[in-house]
C-alpha cells in the first residue's frame, strides 16, 4: 500500500454537552497522485469530517494519515500550519474570500505565503478572471468569487486541492463550469484533487469514486472512464 | 401573552454573552462612577464643613467694637430681626508660656460659659473650665506643641499695650481639657498685634476672669434653617448682609448713648471720689499720732537694754578673747611639740637609716679590703713570672751567642786549614809538574838514547840530522865537532868513541834522572796522602761546622720566635699587671677614701645620737608646760561662764520685756499701714477708673462698631470654599471626558450586539412575534448592563471619591466628620447617561433592524464591502507599503467609526495619563525653584520685639562674631497686607505681604528679583514697588500701574516697577525709604534672614542665642512641610491616572474585541490558508498598534491642553504652579498606554488562538 493518499482506520469524535459524536467511524480509503476523486455521501456522512482532518484544519482522533509519504497524523500544530500553507489548497462552498481586498489581492494572500507561490495575474488568467482583477469579492458573481477562491488555492501550487462542496452555492451551469474548471486542472496539471459533494450525479466525472455513509467509507471504487463534465447532467 | 421561550433566551444571552455584558457594565461604572464622585467632592467638603459648623453652631455675624459693649446693646441685637441667637462674651489675645519654655507664645483667648450657645467648642479630653485658674486649650499650637490636661500657662504681664492683669483675674492657668473649635478648622489660628503676629493657639477660659467691665464683642446666629440654606451659597451670602446692614445704625445709636452716660458719669464719680480721698486721710493721722508715742517710749528701753547687752557682750568678747589667746598659745606649743616628735621621729629614722648605711659601709669596705689584697697577690705573682720570662730569654740568648763565638772561632781555623790545604795543594801540583816535566826529559833523554843507541847500532850514528849526530854537536865545543866530522877514519872513529861516550853519558845521566824521578814520585806520593788527610779533616771540620752552625741557627729562630711571642705575652702580662696595678692603686684610694668616710659617719652618728638624745628630752619638757597650761586654761574658763551666765540671764530677762513692747507697737504699726495701704489703692483705682473713663471718653469719638461676618473672622473659612469650587471644576471636566469615552465605547458594542443577531431578529420576526417583544430582550439587555454599571459605580465611587479628596485636605483643614453628599441630581444625569449609551444605543439599533423584512433580516449580511482607500490614489506611496500594512490600512478604513472610536478613546486616557503627571510637574518644582532659584536664605527668625536699626546692627554684630558659617543677615519687616488694584477692585488678594529690607544690597543677595517673563534682574528703587508674579496677573497689574495695599483698615498705594518670579506667597517688595513715606513712622523689623555658608542650620541653637528670637524656621523644613501638603495632590493624581488606565484597557478591550469577533470567518479563513500565529496575531493587532500611536500622538497634544486648563484651574492661591510638563511624564504616559496595548494584545491573543477553523466555515450564520 504506497497510495498518495491513504487514510487508516481514522476516527474523530465530537463532543457536544452531553452528546457525543462519531463523525468518522475508522474511515479507510486511498487516492492515487494525479486523481480526480470525489467523496461522496449524505449530509453528516462524515464527508467534510474527513476533508478538514486530510486538510490540517482539523486532527483525528486515532488511525493514521498518510500524504505523498508523510504521516500528517502525527503532525504538531506547527508542522500542520505549514502542511496547509505549502501543500493544500482548499476551496470552500461559501468561498470565503476576505472581503477586504481584492480579487488580485485574496490570490497573493496565499501564494506570497506558499514556498511554490505562483504569479497571481497568471493565475487568474488561468481562471479567465484577467479583467476582474482589481475587484472586490463583493463585485463578484458567486461564480467568479468562486473561481477566485480556485485561482486563490492554485497560486500556492499545492500537493492537493481539497474542495469542500464547491458548486453548493453556485447555479448549474455556473457549477459546472467551476467543475470543468477543476477536472482540467487536474488533467493539465496533473494534480490530485479530493472534491465533496453530496450530489451522487457527479460521480461519473471522477477517476475515484469513495462513498460515505455514517461516518464509514462504504465504497472506493475507481472509475476506468471517467466523463467530462459537460457531458454530464443532473 | 406569556413569552417563556423569548425569556429563556434573554436569560441565556447575558449568560452567553458575559464578557460583553461585564465590559459594558465595568465601562459604565467606571464613567459614571467616576462622575458621580467627584461631583459629589465639593459638596461633601462643604457640607462636611457645614455640619462641623453647625455643630458648634457657629456664628454668622460677629460684632466688635472700640467700646465694648452693654447688656442693653445685646438686648438691641436680640431684637433685631433675622436674628436668631446673640451672645455677648469676651475676648483678649494673651501671651503666655509653659513653664520651662524660654518664649511667650499670643493664644487667642475667649470666655466660656455653659450658658453660650454659640461658637461651642468641643470638648476632647478632660472637661470645661469652671472655676477660676482653670483654661481648656485646643490641642495643638502653630510651633507644633501639643497641650496636654495638666499643663499649666503662665501668662505675661502685658501684652501689646494691654495690662493682663487689668483683663484678667489670674496668670496662670491650668489645662483641664483639650477642646476643639469650628472656627479654627484650618490649622490655623490667625495673626494678632501681640507678640511675633502669629497666634500659636486658643483656649477659653470661664467668662468671669475677665475684668472688663463691658462685653468685648457680640456673636450673632442668623434664624437660617440650616438644612436648606447652604454655606457658601448666595442665599447665605445675603441673608448675612441684610442682618449686617440692620445692625449698622444700631451701633451707631448705642456709640451715642454711651458717650452721652459716660460725660456724666465721670463728672459724679469724680467729685464723690474727692469727698471720701479726704475722709480717709483724716482717720489715719490720728491713728500715726498714737502710734508715735508708743514707738518713743520703746525707742528709750532699747537704749538702755542695748547698753546692757554692749557691757556684756564687751566682757564677754573680752574674756573669749583672752581664752583663746591662751589656747591658741597652747596650741602652738602643742604644736611646736608635736612638730619636735615629727622631728625627732625623722631625725631618728634618719639615725637608723644612717646606722644601717654605715654598717653595710663597713661590710663593703672588708670586702674591698680583701678583693684588694687578693689582687695585690695575684699582682705580685704575675710580675714574678713575668720576670722569669724576661730572663729565660736571656740566658738562651747568652747561650746562643756563645755557640756563634766558637761557630766563628771554628769557621777562622777552618779557613786557616783551608788555605794551607790550598797552598799544600799547590805546592803538590807544581812538584807534581815538575816531576811531570823530569819525567817528560826523562822519557825524551830515553828516546834520544834509544834512537842514539839505535842509530849506533844501525851505524846511521854518522849521519846528518841524526841523533846522535845532533846531540854530539850540542856537546861538544865547535872544533872538536869539526874534528870529528873531519871526513877521517879516525875522526870517525873518534866520533865513534864520541858518540858511544855521549851514550853511555846518557845511559848515566838517565839512571840518574830515573832515581830522582822514583823519589820524586815517592815524595809526590806522601804529599798527596798528606794533602787528602788535611782535606778530609777540613771537610769533617766544615760538616761539624755546617751542623753546628745549622744548631746554632735552630736555636736562633727558636730563639726568636720564642723571643717574639714571649715578648707578646709579656707584654700583655705587663699591661695587664700594669692596669691591674692601676685598679689595684684606685681601689687601695677608694678603700681609704670609704675607711676616711666610714670614721667620719661613724662621727657624725655619734654626734646624732647626742642630739637625738637632747631633743627627746626637751620634748618630754615642753609636754610637762603644755598639760600645766592647760589646766590653768580649764580652770579659768570655769571661773569665768559661771560669771557671765548671771548677768546674761538679767540681760535676757531685760530684753523679753522690751520684746513685748515691740511686738505690740508693731501689730498697732501694721495696722496702721494696712489700712493707709487700702486707702491709697482705692484712692488710686477711683482715680484710675477716673482715668480710664476720660481716656475711654476721649476715644469715644472714633468709636464704632465692627460688623464682621464669617470670611472676615474665621480664618480660611472663605480658602474652603475656593478649593471645594476647584475640585468642582475638576470633577466637571475630567469625568465628563471620562463619561464620553465610555459612551462612546458602549455605543460600538452594542450596536455590534444587535448586528450580530441579526438573524435571530429575523427569526422571531419571521415567527410572529412583534417590534416591542423583539426589542425587549435587548433593550432588557443594555438597562440591565447600563443600571448594573451605573449604580454600581455611583454606590462605589460616592463614597469612595469625596473620600479621598477629603483624606487629601486634611492637611489644611479639620472638617471633623465627613459627611457624604449624595448630588442626586448629578447622579441622575450620569446613569441617566450611562442608560442612554446602553439601553437607548440598543433601542436606535433594533429598531432600525426591526423594521426590515424578515427574510432580509435571516439572510446574513454582506459582508461590509471592501473599498479601495484614498491613499490608493496616490499610487507611489501605496506601491511603497507591504501587503500585509495596505490590508492593514484599507481595514482601517473599512470600520471607520469604530477607528475614530478607538483613536479618540486613546487620546482620552492619554491626556488623561498626560494631565496627571502634567499636575505632578506643575507642583513639584515649586519648592525647588523658590528655595534654590528664587530665595537664598537658610533660616528666617522672627523677633519677639521689633527691632530698631539700631538694635539690628547690634544683633547683626553679635551674630557674625559668634558664627563664622554666617554668611548673610537680612533684618526686614513683614506685613500681612490684603493687595488691590484699580482694575480688579471687587478681588482683593488677602493674606499677601509687604516686605521691606533693611538692606538692599543683602536682600537682592538673598532674595533674587528675576523679571518673570524676560528673565532679567530687577531692581528695587525708593519710591516703587516690585511685586510678585501671580498677584500681579490676579490683579491685572501692570509695570507702571499702582497697587493698593490695606493694612491696618488704612489703604496705601504705590507705583509698581517691576514683576518678579515667584512661587510661594505673594509679595510686595518697597525699600525703607519708600516705607518711612509711605507709613511716615521709623521702620522696625519683625524677621531676620539668615544664609550660613555650609545651607546647614541648628535652629534651636540659633533660638537659644537671642532671647528676642521668637522661631527659627529652617528652609529645609519649609521645604519639608510643603512638600508633604502636596502628597495630599499625589492621590488624586494617583486616582486619575489610575482610573484612566483602567478606562483605556476596556475601551481597547472592548474594540479589539468587537474588531475580532466580528472578523471570525476572516481569521479562520487565514489560518487555513497556512497563517502562522504570529501573521494571524498581527493581521489584527497591526491595525491596533497603528491607532494606538495615533492616539497617542493626539493624547500627548490633548494632554498638554488638559493639563493647562487643569493647572489654571487648581491652582491654590498661596502659590504658582510651573506650567512645563516634563518630557518624563509625555515618555511615562507614552509607556503607560502603550503597555496597555500591549496588555490587550496578551489578552486577545488567546481569543484569537482559540478560534476553531472548522466552526468558522461550516457555514454562513
Amino acid at each position: 500500500m504506497d497510495s498518495y493518499i491513504e487514510f487508516e482506520n481514522v476516527y474523530k469524535r465530537y463532543r457536544v454537552g452531553e452528546v457525543s459524536i462519531t463523525a468518522a467511524d475508522g474511515v479507510t480509503f486511498n487516492v492515487e497522485e494525479g486523481e480526480f476523486a470525489v467523496v461522496v455521501g449524505a449530509s453528516g456522512a462524515g464527508k467534510t469530517t474527513v476533508l478538514n482532518i486530510l486538510g490540517g484544519i482539523d486532527t483525528c482522533d486515532e488511525g493514521r494519515i498518510v500524504v505523498d509519504g508523510k504521516e500528517i497524523s502525527k503532525y504538531n500544530e506547527k508542522e500542520m500550519t505549514l502542511y496547509r500553507r505549502n501543500d493544500i489548497g482548499f476551496v470552500f462552498q461559501f468561498y470565503n474570500l476576505i472581503p477586504n481586498l481584492t480579487a488580485k489581492e485574496n490570490v497573493e494572500l496565499a501564494s506570497q505565503i506558499a514556498n511554490s507561490g505562483v504569479n497571481a495575474d497568471g493565475i487568474l488568467e488561468k481562471v479567465g478572471l484577467r479583467d476582474r482583477a482589481a475587484n472586490f469579492p463583493s463585485q463578484l458573481s458567486g461564480g467568479e468569487q468562486q473561481r477566485v477562491a480556485i485561482a486563490r488555492a492554485l497560486s500556492k501550487s499545492p500537493k492537493l486541492m481539497l474542495c469542500d462542496e464547491p458548486t453548493g452555492a453556485l447555479d448549474y451551469i455556473t457549477g459546472k463550469k467551476i467543475l470543468a474548471l477543476l477536472q482540467e486542472t487536474c488533467k493539465k496539471e496533473g494534480m490530485t484533487v479530493v472534491l465533496i459533494t453530496h450530489n451522487a450525479a457527479i460521480t461519473p466525472m471522477a477517476d475515484r469514486v469513495i462513498r460515505m455513509k455514517n461516518g464509514r467509507v462504504t465504497e472506493n471504487t475507481v472509475n476506468e472512464n471517467p466523463m467530462d463534465v459537460s457531458e454530464i447532467e443532473w | 401573552m406569556k413569552l417563556k421561550s423569548l425569556s429563556k433566551d434573554t436569560a441565556r444571552e447575558f449568560r452567553k454573552s458575559f464578557s460583553r455584558f461585564l465590559s459594558i457594565t465595568v465601562i459604565i461604572c467606571l464613567g459614571v462612577g467616576f462622575f458621580s464622585g467627584m461631583k459629589a467632592a465639593a459638596p461633601t467638603m462643604k457640607a462636611s464643613a457645614q455640619e462641623s459648623f453647625d455643630k458648634g453652631n457657629m456664628m454668622d455675624i460677629e460684632l466688635l467694637s472700640t467700646i465694648g459693649f452693654s447688656a442693653e446693646d445685646l438686648d438691641k441685637v436680640k431684637d433685631t430681626e433675622g436674628v436668631k441667637e446673640a451672645y455677648a462674651s469676651y475676648s483678649v489675645d494673651v501671651l503666655a508660656k509653659l513653664s520651662g519654655e524660654k518664649n511667650f507664645v499670643c493664644i487667642k483667648t475667649t470666655g466660656y460659659s455653659d450658658k453660650n450657645p454659640i461658637n461651642r467648642p468641643e470638648l476632647i479630653e478632660g472637661e470645661y473650665p469652671e472655676n477660676r485658674g482653670e483654661c481648656a486649650i485646643c490641642a495643638k499650637s502653630l510651633n507644633g506643641y501639643e497641650y496636654k490636661v495638666g499643663d499649666v500657662l503662665t501668662l505675661d504681664a502685658t501684652a501689646g499695650k494691654t495690662n493682663i492683669s487689668e483683663v484678667l483675674c489670674d496668670m496662670e492657668y491650668t489645662v483641664v481639657g483639650i477642646i476643639d473649635s469650628p472656627m479654627y478648622f484650618s490649622h490655623n489660628y490667625g495673626t494678632t498685634s501681640v507678640g511675633d503676629g502669629n497666634v500659636y493657639a486658643y483656649m477659653v477660659i470661664p467668662e468671669e476672669e475677665f475684668l472688663y467691665a463691658r462685653f468685648t464683642e457680640i456673636y450673632v446666629t442668623l434664624d437660617i434653617d440650616r438644612s436648606e440654606v447652604k454655606i457658601y451659597s448666595d442665599e447665605y451670602e445675603s441673608m448675612v448682609s441684610e442682618v449686617s446692614e440692620k445692625l449698622a445704625p444700631i451701633g451707631a445709636e448705642s456709640i451715642k448713648a454711651f458717650k452721652e452716660e459716660a460725660e456724666k458719669q465721670i463728672s459724679d464719680s469724680e467729685e464723690e471720689f474727692n469727698k471720701q480721698k479726704d475722709d480717709a486721710y483724716e482717720k489715719l493721722d490720728e491713728t500715726k499720732n498714737q502710734l508715735d508715742d508708743a514707738k518713743n517710749q520703746l525707742s528709750d528701753a532699747l537704749r538702755k537694754l542695748t547698753d546692757g547687752w554692749d557691757k556684756y557682750n564687751a566682757g564677754y568678747d573680752e574674756y573669749i578673747e583672752q581664752i583663746s589667746e591662751a589656747e591658741a598659745q597652747l596650741r602652738a606649743q602643742k604644736n611646736l611639740i608635736a612638730d619636735y616628735k615629727r622631728q625627732l621621729a625623722a631625725s631618728e629614722k634618719e639615725y637608723n637609716e644612717a646606722e644601717a648605711e654605715l654598717k653595710a659601709a663597713r661590710e663593703k669596705l672588708d670586702k674591698g679590703r680583701a678583693e684588694y689584697n687578693k689582687g695585690l697577690e695575684d699582682y705580685n705573682a704575675g710580675l714574678n713570672a713575668y720576670n722569669d720570662g724576661i730572663a729565660q730569654l736571656a740566658n738562651a740568648k747568652n747561650q746562643l751567642d756563645s755557640a756563634k763565638a766558637e761557630l766563628d772561632k771554628a769557621r777562622t781555623a777552618l779557613d786557616a786549614g783551608w788555605a794551607e790545604y790550598y797552598s799544600g795543594e799547590e805546592k803538590y801540583k807544581e812538584s807534581e809538574e815538575t816531576l811531570n816535566a823530569g819525567k817528560d826529559e826523562y822519557s825524551e833523554n830515553l828516546n834520544t838514547l834509544d834512537e842514539m843507541k839505535a842509530e849506533y847500532t844501525a851505524g846511521t850514528w854518522n849521519d846528518s840530522g841524526s841523533t846522535c849526530n845532533e846531540i854530539l854537536r850540542a856537546n861538544v865545543t865547535d872544533e872538536l865537532w869539526i874534528i870529528l866530522n873531519r871526513p877521517t877514519a879516525l875522526a870517525q872513529l873518534s866520533k865513534k868513541l864520541a858518540v858511544a861516550g855521549v851514550i853511555s853519558v846518557y845511559e848515566i845521566k838517565l839512571a840518574e834522572a830515573k832515581e830522582q824521578i822514583d823519589r820524586g814520585e815517592e815524595e809526590l806520593a806522601q804529599a798527596k796522602s798528606a794533602l787528602d788527610e788535611a782535606k778530609k779533616q777540613l771537610e769533617d771540620g766544615e760538616a761539624e761546622y755546617i751542623s753546628g752552625k745549622k744548631q746554632y741557627d735552630e736555636g736562633l729562630a727558636k730563639y726568636n720566635k720564642e723571643y717574639a711571642e714571649s715578648t707578646e705575652k709579656l707584654a700583655d702580662a705587663k699591661v695587664r699587671l700594669e692596669s691591674a696595678k692601676q685598679t689595684l692603686q684606685s681601689s687601695l684610694t677608694q678603700l681609704n677614701k670609704g675607711e676616711a668616710e666610714y670614721k667620719e659617719g661613724q662621727e657624725k652618728l655619734a654626734a646624732a645620737q647626742a642630739r637625738l638624745a637632747d631633743a627627746k628630752k626637751q620634748i618630754a619638757d615642753g609636754e610637762g608646760q603644755i598639760s600645766d597650761g592647760e589646766k590653768k586654761i580649764e580652770s579659768s574658763k570655769t571661773a569665768a561662764s559661771e560669771k557671765f551666765d548671771v548677768s546674761k540671764k538679767e540681760l535676757e530677762d531685760a530684753q523679753k520685756k522690751y520684746d513685748d513692747g515691740k511686738k505690740e507697737y508693731d501689730e498697732g504699726l501694721e495696722q496702721y499701714e494696712n489700712a493707709k495701704k487700702d486707702a491709697e489703692l482705692k484712692l488710686a483705682e477711683g482715680a484710675a477708673q477716673i482715668q480710664n473713663a476720660k481716656s475711654a471718653f476721649v476715644e469715644l469719638d472714633d468709636g464704632k462698631w465692627y460688623i464682621f461676618n464669617r470670611n472676615d473672622v474665621v480664618w480660611n473659612y472663605s480658602g474652603l470654599g475656593q478649593d471645594a469650587d476647584r475640585i468642582d471644576a475638576i470633577s466637571g471636566l475630567f469625568p465628563a471626558f471620562f463619561l464620553i469615552v465610555a459612551a462612546l465605547v458602549c455605543v460600538t458594542t452594542m450596536t455590534r450586539m444587535v448586528e450580530e443577531q441579526r438573524s435571530q431578529m429575523g427569526a422571531y420576526k419571521a415567527l410572529g412575534y412583534s417590534k416591542i417583544h423583539i426589542l425587549s430582550k435587548y433593550l432588557k439587555y443594555a438597562l440591565a448592563a447600563g443600571l448594573a454599571g451605573g449604580v454600581t459605580g455611583q454606590l462605589i465611587c460616592v463614597q469612595l471619591f469625596p473620600g479621598i479628596i477629603m483624606k487629601a485636605y486634611e492637611m489644611m483643614y479639620d472638617f471633623g466628620k465627613v459627611k457624604i453628599v449624595v448630588p442626586w441630581h448629578m447622579l441622575g444625569i450620569s446613569l441617566l447617561a450611562g442608560i442612554g449609551c446602553t439601553a437607548f444605543v440598543a433601542f436606535l439599533c433594533c429598531h432600525k433592524e426591526v423594521k426590515t423584512a424578515a427574510a432580509q433580516l435571516m439572510r446574513p449580511r454582506a459582508p461590509k464591502a471592501g473599498k479601495k482607500i484614498l491613499l490608493e490614489r496616490i499610487p507611489f506611496i501605496w506601491n511603497s507599503f507591504n501587503f500585509s500594512f495596505k490590508i492593514t490600512l484599507r481595514n482601517l478604513f473599512r470600520y471607520k467609526v469604530r477607528f475614530l472610536m478607538t483613536v479618540v478613546g486613546i487620546t482620552g486616557c492619554m491626556a488623561l495619563i498626560v494631565s496627571g503627571f502634567g499636575l505632578k510637574n506643575a507642583i513639584d518644582p515649586i519648592v525647588n525653584l523658590q528655595y534654590e532659584k528664587i530665595s537664598d536664605y537658610d533660616v528666617i527668625i522672627s523677633l519677639y520685639e521689633p527691632y530698631s536699626e539700631a538694635q539690628a546692627e547690634e544683633c547683626k554684630r553679635e551674630m557674625t562674631a559668634n558664627d563664622q558659617s554666617i554668611d548673610r543677615l537680612l533684618f526686614a519687616k513683614q506685613l500681612d497686607i490684603t493687595a488691590k488694584s484699580e482694575s480688579v477692585p471687587d478681588e482683593p488678594m488677602s493674606h499677601s505681604y509687604l516686605f521691606v529690607p533693611q538692606n538692599i544690597t543683602d536682600f537682592e543677595a538673598l532674595q533674587h528679583l528675576i523679571d518673570a517673563d524676560t528673565g532679567e534682574t530687577v531692581k528695587l528703587s525708593d519710591g516703587e514697588a516690585v511685586i510678585t508674579g501671580k498677584m500681579a496677573k490676579t490683579l491685572s497689574i501692570d509695570v507702571g500701574d499702582r497697587v493698593t495695599f490695606t493694612y491696618d483698615n488704612t489703604d496705601y498705594s504705590v507705583k509698581v516697577s517691576g514683576i518678579v518670579e515667584n512661587y510661594v506667597y505673594h509679595y510686595i517688595y518697597i525699600t525703607p525709604d519708600t516705607y518711612k513715606e509711605l507709613f511716615g513712622d521709623e521702620l522696625t523689623f519683625n524677621s531676620l534672614f539668615a544664609s550660613t555658608l555650609d545651607g546647614e542650620v541648628d535652629s534651636e541653637e540659633i533660638l537659644l542665642r537671642n532671647s528676642n528670637f521668637l522661631t527659627a524656621t529652617k528652609i529645609s523644613y519649609i521645604c519639608q512641610t510643603m512638600d508633604e501638603n502636596f502628597k495630599s495632590l499625589y492621590l488624586v493624581i494617583a486616582v486619575l491616572i489610575v482610573a484612566a488606565s483602567a478606562l483605556a484597557v476596556v475601551v481597547l478591550y472592548n474594540l479589539t474585541n468587537i474588531n475580532i469577533s466580528e472578523r471570525v470567518r476572516e481569521i479562520a479563513t487565514m489560518k487555513v490558508l497556512g497563517f502562522k500565529r504570529e501573521e494571524t496575531d498581527m493581521y489584527v493587532f497591526r491595525e491596533n498598534i497603528i491607532m494606538t500611536v495615533i492616539g497617542i500622538v493626539f493624547g500627548n497634544i490633548c494632554g498638554y491642553m488638559l493639563c493647562r486648563l487643569i493647572i489654571n484651574m487648581v491652582e491654590v492661591d498661596m502659590v504658582v504652579f510651573s506650567r512645563v510638563i516634563q518630557p518624563a511624564s509625555y515618555i511615562y504616559s507614552t509607556l503607560i498606554t502603550v503597555a496597555i496595548t500591549f496588555a490587550v494584545f496578551l489578552l486577545m491573543k488567546s481569543k484569537i488562538r482559540k478560534i476553531d477553523m472548522v466552526e468558522a466555515l461550516k457555514s454562513v450564520e
